[in-house]
């Protein structure tokens, strides 16, 4: 699969919203919105709250797509880390990341795979791709990136949650995120 | 790439870096693009991580919501708000004004106000018409926002009003299946006290047998439905070996087709076929009573049974057409 079509269309997508293009927005809306909407409601476990992020995320993205930077990675992945560190603001807000964390934890290993509900704004064979790439990290890396990305905890509390020193954390999520993006490769280039 | 600076990428892209190491890796992604090709590649691999979380769609009033919100802005973005610009009047130039303001002899100051004049009418008007532009820009906005929560809040009342006939369609089903359920409960509970009354009946007539002298000379059976149509079927069978006659009450047995009997045997482990003891019809009621007297000698009357069969009789029972049977 050679996706780089559909980047340039997103990337594209965001340029015309940019320029207050509302078709645009339309489409970047239909493609992404079933995933940034996942993000926030894994995080928040509250459907109005993670309808909130979403909502935040598409104002932001209508106001901030002009400073848009490419190079920094694609726009739903832009669009996603956006989507995650409002729905983790949200969460700190609300104080309750620590109860999360260990909801995390508990459920973090083995690994589950989610198709809730099949999304229409995503490939199915892309979703499978990801999540095969997810299930494909080591347990500990994947523990620690699960734990980083959804539960909003420091370094040193995701150091204390797992028992590992900070160091050791550290190397986990770079090398985890590493491996995901290698695992991505074929569908990402 | 170093292996700290690729670290701090990770965590820069997870929201892991404190305010000051944000503040320096944000300076030095500026100056190194090889840093910045990094934060890519973390970027991208958190849209794995993404990706796992279930995936549920959003509320589908949002979408609607938003696009009205985006159209909103951009139609209150084609208006500029600010700086607010004002036309020369048409009989002087900007240029002559703007060297009157920098410079000029006050003994002039009277003529050159005159001068003005136009220029402030002009300034005042412009003034104005931004205002009102501005105005009509904020109420169009406004008008707009309004028009999306209307839209959002006219789904939400469909949405509810959906709720509420559902739940009163719910409620008719549930009330005609409870009328329903207490009118089967009546039946079977006269069913019940029909049964109740029947066995009482019969429990009464063992009663005065029992109460006869030659009871322990009489062999009573019950025999028990064996049709899946008449469940309620029943029948009891005195007997008395030593005269070699009994009586077989029988109530709830279904009305037989034209050209059939019910035909009584008892059966004797000394014989190899059931000897017959007669042939009946039931009346409406299903009820009989009926004295019988076997056609051949009975050794031992193990078991009563009844079958259905051709009119007056079979010389051997048709055991597929049996009735009720007991001993």
């Amino acid at each position: 699969m050679k996706p780089t079509d559909a980047e340039h269309d997103d990337t594209d997508l965001v340029r015309r919203v940019a320029l207050r293009d509302a078709e645009a927005f339309t489409i970047l809306y239909d493609r992404h919105s079933t995933l940034l909407y996942s993000v926030a409601l894994k995080i928040l476990a509250d459907p109005e709250e993670a309808r909130d992020v979403l909502q935040q995320v598409f104002l932001t993205l209508h106001e901030k797509a002009a400073v848009y930077n490419p190079a920094l990675g694609r726009p739903v992945a832009w669009l996603s880390v956006m989507a995650r560190n409002k729905a983790i603001d949200r969460c700190r807000s609300l104080k309750r990341q620590r109860e999360y964390a260990e909801r995390i934890r508990q459920e973090t290993p083995p690994f589950e795979h989610s198709s809730e509900n099949p999304t229409e704004t995503h490939n199915r064979d892309e979703l499978d791709y990801l999540h095969a790439a997810v299930a494909q990290l080591p347990d500990e890396q994947r523990q620690a990136l699960t734990l980083a990305y959804f539960s909003g905890l420091t370094q040193q509390e995701i150091s204390d949650t797992l028992s590992q020193p900070l160091g050791t954390v550290k190397a986990r999520i770079r090398r985890g995120l590493i491996k995901l993006r290698e695992s991505l490769g074929q569908l990402l280039d | 790439m170093d292996d700290s600076l690729s670290e701090n990428a990770a965590l820069y892209v997870l929201g892991l870096l404190t305010g000051d190491e944000q503040a320096a890796f944000e300076r030095a992604l500026q100056e190194d693009p090889a840093l910045a090709a990094e934060v890519r590649t973390m970027t991208e691999g958190t849209l794995a991580l993404a990706a796992s979380a279930p995936q549920v769609a959003p509320p589908p009033d949002l979408r609607a919501q938003l696009l009205a919100a985006f159209q909103t802005e951009t139609d209150a973005g084609q208006v500029p708000a600010a700086p607010l610009t004002v036309l020369p009047p048409p009989s002087h130039g900007l240029k002559k004004t703007s060297d009157s303001r920098s410079g000029g002899s006050p003994p002039q100051a009277a003529p050159r106000l005159l001068h003005l004049l136009p220029w402030a009418a002009a300034a005042v008007l412009g003034v104005m018409f931004a205002q009102q532009k501005q105005e009509l820009t904020s109420t169009r906005a406004e008008s707009s926002k309004i028009k999306a929560d209307n839209v959002s809040l006219t789904e939400r009342e469909r949405h509810y009003l959906d709720a509420i006939r559902i739940s009163e369609a719910a409620k008719a089903e549930a009330s005609t299946s409870l009328a329903s359920t207490r009118e089967a409960l009546e039946k079977a509970k006269a069913g019940l006290e029909d049964l109740n009354g029947r066995h009482s009946t019969l429990v009464a007539e063992l009663n005065a047998l029992r109460q006869d002298s030659q009871l322990d000379k009489t062999r009573i059976a019950v025999l028990g439905s064996l049709l899946e149509n008449s469940p309620k079927a029943v029948a009891v069978s005195l007997w008395r070996q030593e005269t070699q006659q009994g009586l077989l009450v029988v109530e709830n047995l279904p009305a037989l087709p034209p050209g059939r009997d019910y035909q009584l045997w008892v059966i004797d482990p000394s014989r190899k076929i059931p000897v017959s003891a007669g042939v009946f019809k039931v009346d409406v009621d299903g009820k009989v009573r009926l004295e019988f007297k076997p056609v051949a000698p009975v050794r031992e009357a193990s078991k009563f049974a009844v079958t259905v069969e051709r009119e007056g009789g079979s010389p051997t029972p048709d055991l597929k057409q049996l009735v009720v049977i007991g001993g």
